[in-house]
């Protein structure tokens, strides 16, 4: 099936990363663009990490199409399940990891192959379809007017669409009182994974990335650095297929996790 | 010689020529053999020079000197198990890179193979077409 598969996945890949990744090897012209050009010059790269979301994915993909003005690509982070063959069927192009490594490792796939190809901006969207393509550009247009260079795409800005479980909601607020702690800055959706990033935080992540719940503790690595961070308000929906991969027992080690993990990073030289 | 001195000089001993035959095996790497090897020899001073044992516990202040003891076979297994987990996180992370090494180059070579197989429709044009 994968065989029948592959010529049609061959040519589209040369279709949708010819531009990409061909120019971007040879010529760095991302980065000329950043500096004289105009914005839609600017080339991104949107980065799905997907383990096991084969019901999901596809919808997402046509979603992203329709917008039309970034490059996909699709972690596929060791999926048991159908997600690689609904990719290769979506024909955008895709890494298919090779043994699951959690979505803090397939993300850095993701960043590793936008620092090497030299795109401008990343997008992270979460495989899981939670995330609304409609709210790219909202989360790209601070850093296009170099007002930020990571944006987090926030529920709990204006407090509308899905807000989560209760439990969940407590767990985000001490997250958000621990990071104001250590760092002195508000981010009240620390957990978020709908995120966008310019080419500095890209070359940055490509080598610093937590493997498992990266996305509160980067927030403090990254503010230590001098990163500039803004949050924009985004609704999310509730998952459209699968389960979350965070729940019960794995919640408490997930928060143990995060914070501990957050205070070293706060006491870790931005050198290192 | 005491009959206990004797049953440990001679688990020391066997201790070290197992250490040596999975060695010569390969089945430890020689960095890992140093530390077991280092143990090794320890237990069989302390063996062969029961009076060591004693002098070192008055010298720190220890009462009874097998109590000594105890406490370093804690202490040593604690340092091991520290070591461990060192060498495993160098492990995973090395492993992590390859992981992610692996899924780019084979997005890579998927991608300057594909233009050469065969059209899959017939507006295709393929390396081979027809």
């Amino acid at each position: 099936m994968c065989l029948f598969l592959t010529p049609i996945r061959g040519r589209e890949y040369h279709l949708f990363v010819k531009g990409g990744i061909d120019s971007g090897v040879n010529g760095r012209e991302g980065h000329a663009a950043q500096k004289v050009g105009p914005h839609a010059r600017l080339r991104r790269l949107v980065i799905i990490p997907a383990y096991n979301e084969a019901d999901s994915i596809g919808p997402l993909i046509r979603d992203l199409k329709k917008g039309g003005q970034s490059d996909i690509l699709v972690i596929n982070d060791g999926s048991t399940d159908d997600t690689e063959d609904c990719v290769q069927k979506s024909n955008v192009p895709y890494v298919s990891l090779p043994i699951n490594l959690g979505i803090g490792g397939a993300v850095q796939t993701g960043f590793r192959y936008a620092f090497e190809n030299h795109y401008d901006i990343a997008v992270q969207v979460d495989g899981d379809g939670q995330h609304d393509p409609s709210y790219i550009e909202d989360l790209v247009r601070p850093i296009l007017q170099d007002q930020a260079d990571v944006v987090i795409g926030s529920r709990f800005v204006h407090k509308t669409g899905f807000q989560s479980s209760y439990h969940r909601r407590m767990g985000i607020r001490l997250l958000q009182f621990l990071s104001h702690l250590l760092t002195g800055h508000t981010i009240t959706d620390s957990t978020s994974g709908f995120r966008a990033y310019n080419f500095k935080v890209i070359a940055f992540l490509a080598d610093n990335y937590a493997v498992d719940f990266p996305e509160p503790e980067a927030i403090i690595s990254l503010l230590k650095r001098g990163f500039r961070i803004l949050e924009v308000p985004v609704v999310m929906r509730s998952r459209e297929a699968g389960s979350s991969s965070i729940s019960g027992w794995k919640s408490i080690y997930y928060l143990y996790k995060v914070v501990i993990s957050m205070a070293i990073e706060a006491f870790r030289s931005p050198h290192d | 010689m005491t009959k206990i001195s004797i049953i440990s000089a001679i688990g020391s001993i066997v201790l070290l020529v197992v250490i040596v035959i999975l060695t010569r095996q390969r089945r430890i790497r020689e960095q890992y053999s140093l530390i077991w090897l280092a143990m090794g020899f320890l237990v069989l001073v302390f063996s062969l020079f029961k009076r060591l044992l004693d002098f070192i516990a008055r010298l720190v202040g220890v009462y009874y000197a097998p109590s000594l003891l105890i406490i370093l076979a804690i202490f040593f297994g604690m340092v091991l198990g520290i070591h461990f987990t060192m060498v495993l996180s160098r492990l995973t992370e090395n492993n992590k890179k390859l992981i992610q090494e692996v899924g780019l180059l084979k997005n890579r070579v998927d991608r300057l193979e594909g233009p050469r197989f065969p059209a899959a429709s017939p507006n295709d044009q393929g390396a081979f077409p027809g």
